[in-house]
């Protein structure tokens, strides 16, 4: 830097404070106390229907449930065998929707503020089922997955409703990482609790394939490296089998049922099948589609994984605009499209059926061949999730305490 | 525990009724809100995503304020961690609102120039370089509040200001 030049820390400090000065915000006051109200009513209105819902519980078992916590009786617990047929509107509180791996159910979880809870969107028939709650208690970073066969919720468990000083969002102490398995069929959860490895995250389930289920753990800024797991769901008895790889880094924002990593140097990626067949390792430099500085770039390009597609998104710098680059990994790397110009990447996602894959971006979701020839497009609302099943794509949006709304767009 | 009654105020042993509890947490939000979208739209680059990791933030602390002492350094906290937890989960838990989407932030070229090269930092030494310069924290308070050792701030204090001073020489 020449002596004339400003600075970078008090050109720094006035930028931040420009921003901060020019950043507006929208009062949400009346949002927020709508939120609270619900959290204080919801003791009450619940109390009548648990009465009356112990009762039948005492008069049918002959079983006492007894309960923990402030929060009163809200939900039955695990006790309720059997689904229940609901409508999207009747979901309810803060949920994730998840990744349909090779079927048609949609797994979408309650977590955090409000006691968990499942319910199973089947993209055929159009419809929401309730399932059995997973546990008696909350969840939080609540991940799913579900295949026509099961669903698999990870999160931290939490028998009653605690909040930590510190950081004001985990269970505390008596938090416990689960994973929560339930098998369709027969209509019931088990459930394996996960040991706490050190600095990593709660474990997060990435694809299921076949009867197996691989966990993540994502990487933490103590703990970079991406670690893996396997489930047999089939198994009488729960049991978490660690994988046995390199050091990885995992695309972010990775779409079951495929997984991706790469060594540290990225350049190879091992790839999971959703058909189940072996998992295979691509050398990402051949071609010359990628190379060893990929994941020492200043930005790291995000990286998407769906199937077998890889998207690379690299943002912009000062002279280069944003650009991302769909590649699908077969025998060999082979590009299939590249677009340029992207203004915001920030909520670029990718999803990928049988034979089709769509990108949603700037408003837009566009869904095309594996060739890249474009098949259909369809305005992305704010928010809106693409979710790739098999009957086809499946826009989900979370309307807060309105339900979740899902359209299915039909591809042509 | 006593229920609400017709009151619908449910009063738990140790804990202020929730009447109480909701006051304080409007209060705080008066008091904190601005400010909070202003330090996560820094961390996050993005305003729609810190409107939301705010909305989120109050909604966590409304059960933490009782025997909090300083529920503004509480939720600052919070904030932070969400920020962090925002970017480390994205697109894991996705979590929407039905809402309008935030008004652009409308900046000077010579700031939004800069903001850009701001925004396009990794993520945690985007985080280092707001709560250094922007809040002031000392180094060691950076590390403390992110959770990573001391020489890695520094580290990512000399990186990111190197990249912006490309930057602005440009």
């Amino acid at each position: 830097m020449s002596a004339d030049a400003p600075d970078p820390t008090d050109h720094l400090r006035r930028t931040l404070a420009a921003v901060a000065a020019a950043t507006p915000a929208t009062d949400r006051r009346d949002e927020l106390e709508a939120a609270v109200d619900a959290q204080g009513g919801r003791r009450v209105r619940w109390l009548l229907p648990a009465v009356a819902a112990l009762v039948v519980a005492v008069l049918a078992t002959a079983f006492v449930v007894t309960r923990g916590g402030d929060e009163g009786a809200e939900q039955t617990g695990p006790a309720d065998e059997g689904t229940e047929a609901t409508t999207p509107e009747e979901i309810s509180g803060l949920v994730v929707v998840g990744d349909a791996v090779g079927g048609d159910l949609v797994p979408i979880v309650r977590y955090r503020e409000r006691k968990a809870a499942v319910w199973l969107y089947d993209a055929a028939e159009d419809r929401v089922e309730a399932l059995p709650p997973p546990i008696d208690g909350w969840l939080v970073d609540a991940t799913t997955v579900a295949s026509d066969d099961w669903v698999v919720v990870t999160g931290e468990t939490c028998p009653h409703r605690l909040v930590d000083a510190d950081t004001g969002f985990v269970c505390g102490p008596e938090g416990v990482d689960a994973v929560l398995v339930y098998d369709v069929a027969a209509g019931r959860w088990s459930r394996l609790d996960v040991p706490r490895q050190g600095e990593a995250s709660t474990p997060t389930v990435m694809s299921i394939v076949g009867a197996t289920a691989t966990l993540t753990y994502l990487p933490t800024w103590r703990s970079p490296a991406v670690a893996f797991a396997t489930v047999d769901l089939a198994a009488d008895e729960l049991a978490l089998a660690p994988r046995d790889v390199e050091p990885a880094t995992e695309c972010r924002r990775a779409q079951s049922p495929a997984l991706w990593f790469t060594r540290p140097d990225a350049t190879l990626a091992h790839v999971e099948a959703a058909d189940g067949t072996e998992g295979r390792t691509v050398d990402l430099t051949a071609g010359g589609l990628l190379g060893p500085d990929l994941w020492r770039a200043d930005p790291v390009p995000d990286c998407l994984s769906a199937r077998d597609l890889l998207l690379l998104a690299r943002h912009p710098t000062p002279t280069t605009p944003s650009t991302f680059t769909v590649y699908r990994l077969q025998d060999r790397p082979v590009e299939v499209l590249t677009v340029e110009g992207t203004a915001d990447l920030t909520g670029l996602q990718l999803v990928a059926g049988p034979d089709w894959f769509a990108t949603a971006e700037d408003g837009l979701v566009v869904v095309r061949d594996l060739d890249g020839t474009v098949r259909t497009e369809v305005p992305h609302e704010e928010h809106e999730e693409p979710i790739a099943t098999e009957t086809g794509l499946v826009l989900a949006r979370v309307r807060g305490p309105a339900g979740v709304a899902f359209r299915v767009i039909p591809l042509p | 525990v006593a229920d609400g009654g017709a009151e619908e105020v449910t009063v738990v042993a140790g804990r202020r009724s929730d009447e109480a509890g909701r006051r304080a947490l409007l209060d705080l939000y008066d008091a904190e809100h601005a400010a909070m979208v202003r330090l996560a739209h820094l961390l996050t680059g993005s305003l729609a995503v810190a409107e939301d990791v705010v909305h989120d933030a109050f909604l966590r602390v409304y059960d933490g304020l009782d025997g909090v002492r300083e529920p503004g350094a509480y939720l600052r906290r919070t904030v932070i961690n969400l920020c962090h937890s925002q970017h480390r989960r994205a697109g894991v838990e996705r979590r929407w609102r039905d809402r309008q989407p935030p008004p652009e932030v409308v900046l000077p070229p010579e700031v939004d120039d800069t903001w850009r090269a701001v925004r396009a930092l990794p993520a945690r030494q985007r985080a280092v370089l707001v709560l250094r310069f922007y809040l002031d924290l000392k180094v060691d308070d950076v590390a403390d509040t992110l959770g990573v050792p001391v020489g890695t701030v520094k580290s990512d204090i000399h990186r990111g200001l190197a990249a912006l001073a490309l930057e602005v020489e440009r």
